[in-house]
């Protein structure tokens, strides 16, 4: 009767073990479709002969393997990371093409054409005023655009700085989700799928933020490394990090506005650790390109060079020549005005003279020899002299450098986030060949699972339909 | 399955991204006509497009100040030819008047008469084409001369000193001058201010004075004086007629550069409609394929052939 007993239990147990594997079976089938969730795959094994309580082998126990593969998670948040660079670097850019236009309306080379070619008319005609209104006019014009494109470059660099907050802010809570998941793990007696899906989750959006590496740390827990070298989480602690502005990026150009940079719980810079995610992208474009054009940290700003650059020549001429064709002459008057105490607002200050008239104009080029229009013609072919005036170049050649440079930049994170969202769609395919769950082998496995749970039931049932025979023997 | 969505749909969906971004630049393209509608459809192309376009508007403005000073040029060029013509009328009343057959009355008519023709070279210096008065040089907003019977050469300068520094740009940024001042023309002096034998008012108004005085010596004299002074001016015509040739040479180039400058700035810029007609093709066909491919890829799995209990 105890072997009866036995092999009773052995098969309960082992009832009991399909069951559960039947349920590890229906929970992969109910999160195929839930982030962050790797296959769970239910292994038999033997029961181990035990001596004492006489149960012996022939059951079957349930142990549950998980899946989930560190080297495949790894490539996919490092894909990830490069596309949320990249995909970032798109979305910022992209509002910068509308202040470099290159359409035949673009606002600050439509109107240096204007301007130059107003100069080539009053050339024609110096002494006519309704010429040197035009040339006014189009200066005026020139001005609202360099205003108008200033105005745009602060109210993009605004926004860049909000998102960057935003987005420390994201990366503040993702690291807390984490250091919650390390305080639950480890007072769990074994694994649960489910939080582990939630970590992978969360690490993934992480990994789009920013450039992190995971370490596998005792019982389950990870520890979270910002650019590889900072710690964003560790167990059950967590160093929240902070965007800032760094004012110290900004000394000698007081009027631009200072870089932002990344600090950790201790006040360590850990901007250059930023490499990956869309804070890197975000960085990117707040600390060097949006600098290089309106100005920022040591940088004036192509923007500002160019506006002082064309300010500053067309003055000059003036302020040469003479607004009289006959002896004393008369020197002309500036055209052109800018606030010159803050070299990276030079571009939203630059506007006209607001007592010029058109007979301050010096259209005379006082020589020797003298020219009655020298000044105009000089002025008129100013855009196309060599080397240009502005570093080098022509005003409308260095405007269209600048648009180059935006133009580049948009492109390369154009080509970057399409390749980018290839790769990770393959490192994703990867991952699901390891770690993903197949509905058909879900399927398959059920069956089995199914035949298996039906086969210890019979055993139980035959054991049960025995014993009720020798009970029916035993005498009354 | 550890993202939300399938990754073999993903990849589809990152494909279709590709071919839908292709098809939207491409409707872009054949909407507007133009191939560089961002900075980032062609950021190496945009100095040249910049540029093109400058020189685009620098030789559409140096052609329309061409075009004005042609009509400056050819007025000025015709006016000299009628002073030309006007003082060789006045060598025919003074040939007549010269005469020893000619009576007082006639010569104080014939005076009369070179009388109105000073007033009328007069007028001639003052031509005025669009607001410049064209023998005014560099105060071409004034007029140069009038009629003053008192004076010795009969007219009185309203502008001095007149000078023509006056430069017209070419479209290769060559300058060159278009204008003389009536002075030059028709009051040519010494260095003190004393007429020279080129003055052609003081040779007109010692005609005048002569025909008056009814003394056929001194209007001889005269008549003399004033066919040098004509033969001065005849001389002047070649410069109106040097500087005709220049405004249509340089009027010339300038068109030229326009329509260059306009046909590298449609290679630059055009969209070719014929490509982008096969690309949309294309890109629709591919796109086609990819949905119907999709569409029947297979959306079940074994539990679906699992005997329902």
């Amino acid at each position: 009767m105890g072997n009866l007993f036995s092999v009773l239990n052995s098969a309960s147990q082992s009832l009991q073990a399909f069951e559960q594997a039947i349920d590890v079976t229906q929970n992969n089938v109910t999160n195929a479709n839930s982030p962050g969730y790797a296959d769970q795959v239910p292994q038999m094994l033997s029961q181990d002969f035990e001596s004492d309580t006489g149960v012996n082998a022939g059951g079957v126990k349930e142990v549950t393997q998980d899946t989930r593969n560190t080297y495949a998670d790894t490539a996919v948040q490092q894909q990830l990371s490069l596309q949320g660079m990249y995909q970032q670097l798109q979305t910022t850019l992209a509002p910068l093409q509308s202040v470099f236009d290159v359409s035949s309306n673009s606002a600050i080379p439509s109107a240096l054409n204007q301007l130059f070619q107003s100069f080539s008319a009053w050339s024609s005609q110096p002494t006519n005023t309704n010429y040197q209104a035009a040339v006014i006019d189009a200066a005026q014009q020139v001005g609202s655009a360099f205003q108008q494109a200033a105005v745009q470059l602060g109210q993009i660099q605004t926004s860049t700085t909000d998102d960057i907050q935003t987005t420390v802010t994201q990366i503040n809570q993702d690291a807390a989700a984490i250091q919650s998941y390390n305080q639950q793990v480890g007072q769990m007696p074994q694994p649960d799928a489910g939080m582990s899906a939630q970590l992978e989750s969360t690490l993934e959006n992480l990994s789009s933020l920013a450039n992190i590496q995971v370490l596998q740390g005792n019982g389950g827990t990870v520890t979270v490394l910002l650019g590889g070298q900072t710690a964003l989480v560790e167990g059950t602690q967590v160093n929240t990090i902070q965007a800032v502005n760094n004012i110290a990026s900004n000394a000698g150009n007081p009027g631009a506005a200072p870089n932002i940079s990344i600090e950790d719980s201790n006040g360590n810079d850990i901007t250059g650790q930023i490499t990956g995610g869309g804070l890197a992208g975000l960085l990117s474009v707040r600390n060097n390109l949006l600098p290089s054009l309106i100005g920022g940290g040591q940088q004036v700003g192509g923007l500002n060079t160019l506006a002082q650059g064309l300010a500053d020549s067309v003055n000059n001429v003036l302020e040469q020549g003479s607004t009289t064709s006959t002896p004393p002459y008369q020197a002309g008057s500036a055209l052109f005005t800018y606030n010159s105490a803050s070299p990276s607002g030079i571009a939203g200050s630059l506007a006209v003279s607001s007592t010029i008239t058109g007979s301050q104009l010096a259209a005379a080029d006082v020589g020797p020899p003298f020219v009655a229009n020298g000044a105009a013609l000089t002025l008129a072919g100013l855009d196309s002299t060599s080397p240009g005036p502005v570093d080098g170049q022509g005003f409308t050649q260095y405007f269209a450098s600048l648009t180059s440079t935006v133009g580049n930049a948009v492109n390369n994170a154009n080509t970057q986030a399409t390749a980018q969202s290839q790769l990770v769609a393959q490192a994703q395919s990867l991952q699901q060949q390891v770690s993903g769950v197949s509905l058909d082998e879900e399927a398959i496995r059920l069956v089995q699972l199914q035949s298996s749970y039906d086969a210890a039931s019979k055993v139980v049932t035959v054991i049960d339909d025995t014993l009720q025979s020798l009970i029916a023997m035993v005498p009354t | 399955m550890i993202s939300g969505l399938n990754p073999g749909n993903a990849q589809f969906l990152a494909s279709l991204n590709i071919l839908q971004n292709n098809l939207s630049q491409a409707d872009e393209q054949l909407s507007t006509g133009l191939s560089v509608n961002q900075a980032s459809d062609a950021p190496q192309s945009i100095q040249d497009i910049f540029e093109t376009r400058a020189e685009l508007g620098q030789a559409t403005q140096t052609a329309q100040n061409l075009t004005n000073i042609q009509g400056q040029v050819q007025t000025a060029g015709s006016a000299v030819q009628s002073a030309i013509e006007l003082l060789n009328q006045a060598v025919s009343f003074g040939t007549e008047g010269a005469s020893t057959s000619t009576t007082l009355s006639t010569q104080q008519n014939l005076a009369s008469q070179v009388q109105a023709l000073q007033a009328q070279l007069v007028a001639i210096s003052n031509t005025e084409v669009g607001g410049v008065y064209v023998f005014s040089g560099d105060a071409s907003g004034s007029p140069a001369y009038q009629v003053d019977t008192s004076s010795p050469t009969g007219v009185d300068q309203l502008i001095t000193p007149q000078q023509s520094t006056l430069q017209i740009a070419g479209p290769s940024g060559v300058t060159f001058q278009v204008s003389m001042t009536a002075q030059d023309l028709f009051d040519q002096q010494d260095s003190s201010g004393n007429p020279t034998a080129n003055n052609a008012f003081a040779a007109l108004n010692g005609l005048v004075l002569a025909l008056q005085s009814g003394n056929p010596s001194n209007i001889t004299q005269a008549v003399g004086a004033l066919q040098t002074a004509s033969s001065y001016v005849n001389n002047q015509t070649g410069f109106y007629g040097a500087a005709e040739n220049n405004v249509s040479s340089a009027l010339d180039l300038a068109q030229k550069f326009q329509t260059q400058d306009q046909t590298q700035l449609g290679g630059l810029e055009d969209a070719n409609t014929a490509t982008l007609a096969v690309e949309v093709t294309q890109d629709s066909t591919d796109l086609d394929a990819a949905m119907s491919a999709q569409a029947h890829a297979p959306t079940t799995s074994l539990f679906d052939y699992l005997p329902v209990s």
